[in-house]
Formats: C-alpha cells, sequence, structure tokens
C-alpha cells in the first residue's frame, strides 16, 4: 500500500513492553484513579502534607514577624529563598523539554514520561513562584509593584529595565503556557476516564474536565496542529526563562555573577536537575503504579544519558569560568572565583562539584545505567549538589564584596531550612494528588506509537 | 429500515484497529459519501489526507496572537518608560530597545500561546456539554467510522448497506444529533 510522505520507516523498536493491547493500556492507566489509595499512598500523603504544613508555619512567621527572620542581611540580601527559587525553576525546565523539545524532535520515547513530567514542571514553578512573592515581605500586595497597571501614582510604572520584572513576565508566561499545554495534553485522557466512569458525579467531573471531547478526525486535526504549535513555543520559551532568570545575576556587576556564560550554564543546570528530578519521581512512580511495560528501563537509560552529558556540560561550564577569570586579568573576578573554592565556603563548592561533575560518572557503564536503586541514588545526589550550586552562586558571590569592611557569613537560618523543606512537602503534596486524579501516563500518546497503532499497514 | 432510517442523522461502524478505519474511510470518500468522519481513541497518522481535510487554520491564531502579544509589549513599554513618565535608568535610553526584547518576546509567546489553544476549542466546538452519541469505547480501543444520512447523494439504506460490506465489528445507527 502506498504510504503518505513521511518517507521510509525503519522497524521500530516497541516502546511498551509486555504485549499490550490498545484496553490494557487504558486499564493499566486509569487503574490506580478508579480504587481507593492504599496505604502507602496515605502515608506518603500525610508525610508531604506535614511537611507542607511545616513550611506553611514558617511563612506564616515570616510574614506575621518579618523577613528578619530569615538569615539574609545587608551583604547578604539574598539567600535561601532565591536559592529555591532559581532551584525549583530549573526542575521545572525538564518537563518542558521533554514535552515540547522531544516532541518537536519526535522522539517517541517520551510519551511515556511526558504526562509526568509536564505534571512536575507545574508544580516546580509553583514552588519557585512562592519565593519571589513571599520575599516582597507582603505578598499579597505584590502584584501591586510587579505589574505594570494605571494607577493614581502619575502614574507610575513598573522599570522595565530590569531583569527582576523580565522575570515576572518570564516566569508568568512559563507557568500560563505549560500549564495549557499540560491541560490540552491530558484531555483526551481525560475523556477516557469519563468514558469509563461509572459513578455519575465522576462521569460529570471528568466530562467537564475533557470539555466534551469526542475524538473525531476534525478534531484531532486541530488538535495536532495547536499542540505542535504549543511544543513550538515552549521549546524557546523553556530556554529564555532559565535565560532570564540567570540575567538577575548576569546583569549586575557583581564579580561571580556579572558573567556571559550565565545564560547557557543555567539553561543546562537546569535541565541537568530537572532530569534528574524526572529519574527520582519516575523510579518511584513506576513501581509503585507497576507502570513498568510503560516507563521502561529504556526510558531511564535514556534519561540517565541526559542527566551524565548534562552534568559534564554543567562542569565545563565550571571550568569556564575559572578560566575567563584567569584569563580576564581582573583581580575581582579572580578573587571571587578563588574565594569560592577555596574560601569560606570551601566545603559548598566541593559538594556542588561532587555531587554535579563526580558522581554521574558511573553512568558511563551501562550496568549503572540500567540500575535503578544506583540512578535513584544518583538522581538524588544531583538534586543536593544542584541546590548547593545556585547556594555557591548567590552565598558567596555576596558574602565578600568590594569593601572587606561589610564581609559576611551567610547561613539559611531554622525558618529558611522549614520553608525550603516545606516546598518539597507541597511538591510531593502536589505530585500525590496527581497520581490519584489523573493519568500519570500519556494514555492517547502511548497508544499512537504502539507498534499495533501504525496505520499505514505496509 | 425506513422509519429508523428518517428519524436517524447517521450509520457508524465500529472497528478494532486504525487500519480497517482508514480502509473504511478510503472506500467511503472512493464512494462519493460526504462529510465522512472518524471518531477513534488516538491522532491516527494521515487520517487528515484520507478524510481530505485542508491545513488547519489553527496556525494564524498563533500568528495574530503571537503579533498582538509582541505590539502589546512594544507600544507598552515604549511608551510606560519614553513618553508617559520618562525616568532616566543608569543613563540608558528612553526606548533602551535591547532591555525590552526579553518582555517582547515573553508576550509574544503568552498570547501567541492562549490564542492557539483557545483557537484550537472554538474550531472543535470545545468545550461542549452535549451527550455523545458514539459507543463510549471509541476513547478506549475501538475506532468509528461516521457517515451522516444527510447531504449524501444516496439514501440512509444504501449507506448502512455500504458501511455493512466493511466488515466492522457492528454498525449501528445514530439518532442523536452528532
Amino acid at each position: 500500500m502506498a504510504t503518505t510522505t513521511e518517507g521510509i520507516q525503519l522497524e521500530r523498536v516497541d516502546l511498551v513492553g509486555g504485549h499490550k493491547t490498545y484496553a490494557d493500556v487504558t486499564n493499566d492507566i486509569c487503574r490506580p484513579l478508579e480504587s481507593f489509595p492504599t496505604k502507602t499512598w496515605y502515608i506518603a500523603f500525610l508525610v508531604a502534607v506535614s511537611i507542607l504544613g511545616l513550611g506553611l508555619t514558617a511563612w506564616g512567621a515570616s510574614i506575621w514577624w518579618g523577613l528578619g527572620l530569615w538569615g539574609i542581611h545587608n551583604t547578604n540580601a539574598w539567600g535561601a529563598d532565591i536559592i529555591n527559587f532559581v532551584f525549583w525553576i530549573g526542575i521545572g525546565h525538564a518537563g518542558t523539554l521533554i514535552s515540547a523539545v522531544l516532541y518537536l524532535f519526535r522522539q517517541n520515547w517520551r510519551t511515556g514520561i511526558n504526562r509526568a513530567a509536564e505534571a512536575m514542571t507545574i508544580f516546580a514553578v509553583i514552588c519557585a513562584l512562592m519565593y519571589p512573592l513571599g520575599h516582597t515581605g507582603r505578598p499579597w500586595l505584590a502584584f501591586y509593584w510587579l505589574l505594570p497597571y494605571p494607577n493614581n501614582m502619575g502614574s507610575l510604572w513598573v522599570n522595565f529595565r530590569s531583569p527582576l520584572l523580565w522575570d515576572v513576565f518570564a516566569v508568568s508566561t512559563y507557568f500560563t503556557i505549560s500549564a495549557v499545554f499540560w491541560y490540552i495534553g491530558l484531555i483526551p485522557d481525560l475523556a477516557t476516564v469519563r468514558d469509563r466512569a461509572v459513578n455519575p458525579i465522576r462521569r460529570k467531573v471528568y466530562g467537564l474536565l475533557s470539555m466534551g471531547w469526542k475524538g473525531g478526525g476534525r478534531q484531532w486535526h486541530h488538535y495536532e496542529k495547536a499542540y505542535g504549535l504549543l511544543a513550538g513555543l515552549s521549546a524557546p520559551l523553556v530556554l529564555s526563562v532559565h535565560t532570564i532568570v540567570s540575567f538577575d545575576f548576569a546583569v549586575s556587576i557583581l564579580p561571580g555573577w556579572h558573567t556571559t556564560i550565565f545564560p547557557p550554564y543555567f539553561v543546562i543546570g537546569a535541565i541537568f536537575s530537572g532530569f534528574a528530578m524526572v529519574v527520582t519521581l519516575m523510579v518511584i512512580a513506576r513501581e509503585y503504579f507497576d507502570l513498568k511495560a510503560y516507563i521502561t528501563i529504556n526510558h531511564l537509560e535514556a534519561m540517565n544519558k541526559i542527566t551524565m552529558c548534562t552534568g559534564m556540560l554543567v562542569g565545563l561550564a565550571y571550568a569556564t569560568e575559572f578560566f575567563v577569570a584567569w584569563y580576564s586579568g581582573n583581580q575581582y573576578e579572580q578573587y571571587a572565583f578563588l574565594n569560592r573554592a577555596f574560601g569560606p565556603y570551601w566545603w559548598a563548592y566541593w559538594t556542588m562539584i561532587t555531587c554535579n561533575s563526580i558522581i554521574p560518572q558511573i553512568f558511563w557503564f551501562r550496568r549503572f545505567r540500567r540500575n535503578v536503586p544506583m540512578m535513584f541514588i544518583v538522581s538524588v545526589f544531583v538534586n543536593i549538589g544542584m541546590w548547593f550550586e545556585r547556594f555557591v552562586i548567590i552565598a558567596t558571590s555576596l558574602h565578600r564584596d568590594f569593601l572587606p569592611s561589610s564581609w559576611d557569613y551567610y547561613l539559611p537560618s531554622v525558618t529558611d531550612w522549614c520553608i525550603t523543606l516545606g516546598s518539597f512537602g507541597l511538591f510531593f503534596t502536589l505530585f500525590l494528588l496527581f497520581c490519584r486524579f489523573l493519568p500519570v501516563v500519556a494514555i492517547a500518546e502511548v497508544k499512537s506509537v504502539m507498534k499495533t497503532g501504525d496505520s499505514h499497514g505496509h | 429500515m425506513a422509519t429508523n432510517a428518517s428519524t436517524a442523522h447517521g450509520a457508524v461502524a465500529y472497528f478494532k484497529s486504525a487500519a480497517e478505519v482508514v480502509v473504511g474511510v478510503k472506500a467511503a470518500r472512493a464512494k462519493g459519501f460526504v462529510e465522512v468522519e472518524t471518531y477513534t481513541p488516538f491522532p491516527i497518522h494521515g487520517m487528515d489526507e484520507h478524510l481530505g481535510l485542508k491545513p488547519s487554520i489553527v496556525p494564524w491564531a498563533t500568528f495574530l496572537g503571537g503579533l498582538t502579544g509582541f505590539m502589546t509589549a512594544l507600544g507598552l513599554q515604549v511608551w510606560t518608560s519614553a513618553i508617559d513618565w520618562p525616568i532616566n535608568v543608569g543613563g540608558k535610553p528612553y526606548v533602551s530597545f535591547p532591555a525590552f526584547i526579553p518582555i517582547l518576546f515573553e508576550l509574544t509567546v503568552l498570547l501567541g500561546g492562549l490564542s492557539t489553544a483557545g483557537f484550537m476549542f472554538f474550531l472543535n466546538g470545545m468545550p461542549s456539554l452535549k451527550a455523545n452519541p458514539f459507543d463510549p469505547k471509541i476513547t478506549d480501543d475501538r475506532f468509528a467510522l461516521y457517515i451522516p444520512f444527510r447531504g449524501q447523494k444516496v439514501g440512509a439504506p444504501e449507506v448502512s448497506a455500504f458501511l455493512n460490506t466493511l466488515h466492522a465489528e457492528k454498525v449501528t445507527q445514530v439518532t442523536e444529533p452528532v
């Protein structure tokens, strides 16, 4: 039979294991949504909510008594809050990379993991957004300070030349577009859940959420076009977001921050940490929901390869910074970097180097790339390392500025740690709820890449 | 059959594989049936060509939305920074174009993306609370070929008879509006 114009396709490796039929796929992925949660889920949820509660208490205290509860001071005016902001935005980036960039490159293996990775993006951005809003001190007034709107002070407008304002636009756009992209991807699967529902209330709720999706040929026609366009918009968007986040530092004149390598360095670091977080979550989810046929060891191996590759790119960025500092001949720049590695914060710097540049090297060996406990441990180390990377950039560059009389030392306070932990509580609470109420694997997309789904009939 | 056909809107054949529904669509279009529609659990590669659909007009919404975002960002930044209340920031020009690029980009993407999604929903008749007249299995593992009775050169019995020739799993009449 004559095929369409896409050219020759070689025999594909089956992306879904275990000889599944379409109905098996639907059943396997919908089952966790249609049964009562297990004891393990309740325990995990209870733990996550408790940690979130600790974080909210710390936030409450910070708002009630003020930001004096944080470790920041005149010298280190930025601390754990900005570290966590950059950390969480970075985590989010892997989700968009998997969903949009791998889609554009026709990497069909992404279908097993893209839904959960996109959910991770949205939850991570929510975690990130708390920090700059909280750092204003009066978050309920933050929108008056952050957004341009006509007012009776002139109008007095926001400063469009400030990277902090670019951030407002970048992060809110990122959140909105990621959420829309995710939701559009969910619609056919929500319709699947709706059509399986026995309980009328459940059918109603999922019916509303799926917006009356029917799966018509004309619907798919527009749907696929819109999905591709959103992927095309998301891909440069994700690069722009961490670029702009890096401008918060690079546009300043502080040695250690004022460097042109920051945008690619931040973007690569974001992908690195994000992929590690995807591995952390996927290893747990595939075990717990028995999705090993959909999130296969090959998926995990592919992610580990990306983790190692981006880890080495991050290592290259660390080395380049030192080279440029030496080559610039600028004593302040040189001091900032020597101080970073061998000054009072040496412990943070070498934690970062160990976790980010040394530990992932284990993935040179296929045996370790395909070893689930091993990759779980490495992914946790990478996340610790990437948290420390932001700590190193922010704390060490600020603590010794041009004037030795104002030199100081920064450590996060107890409140800072509680808020930091709390954001992990929020992240896992949202993720656990997601696993209960929405399909964790993109059902329609998985079916479309199954071998039986090949419609060409050759 | 005749009484049925007078109240029915069309006939639908259900298949178990994507390949069968593609064969069915090709046969139906070759027979001269118009407004042929498929209902499938996932998008089938090349179905738009088989159905004879024109390229989707969704990209126009992306373009116009993106253009609106770009112009809005440009107008907003230039007007507020240089016209409404010019403020000297670090000796930079009032219209400091390089500093305006990030927000130009972000608003272009924001409005481009939102209009893409909104227009896609509009074209697909979503949100809709209408009951779906088809077998709920079409979001699971069934592939439907639907031919409306109105507008065909032949009568309803011929449409049903044609669908019966396709070796479908089942052929039924659709009495509710689609």
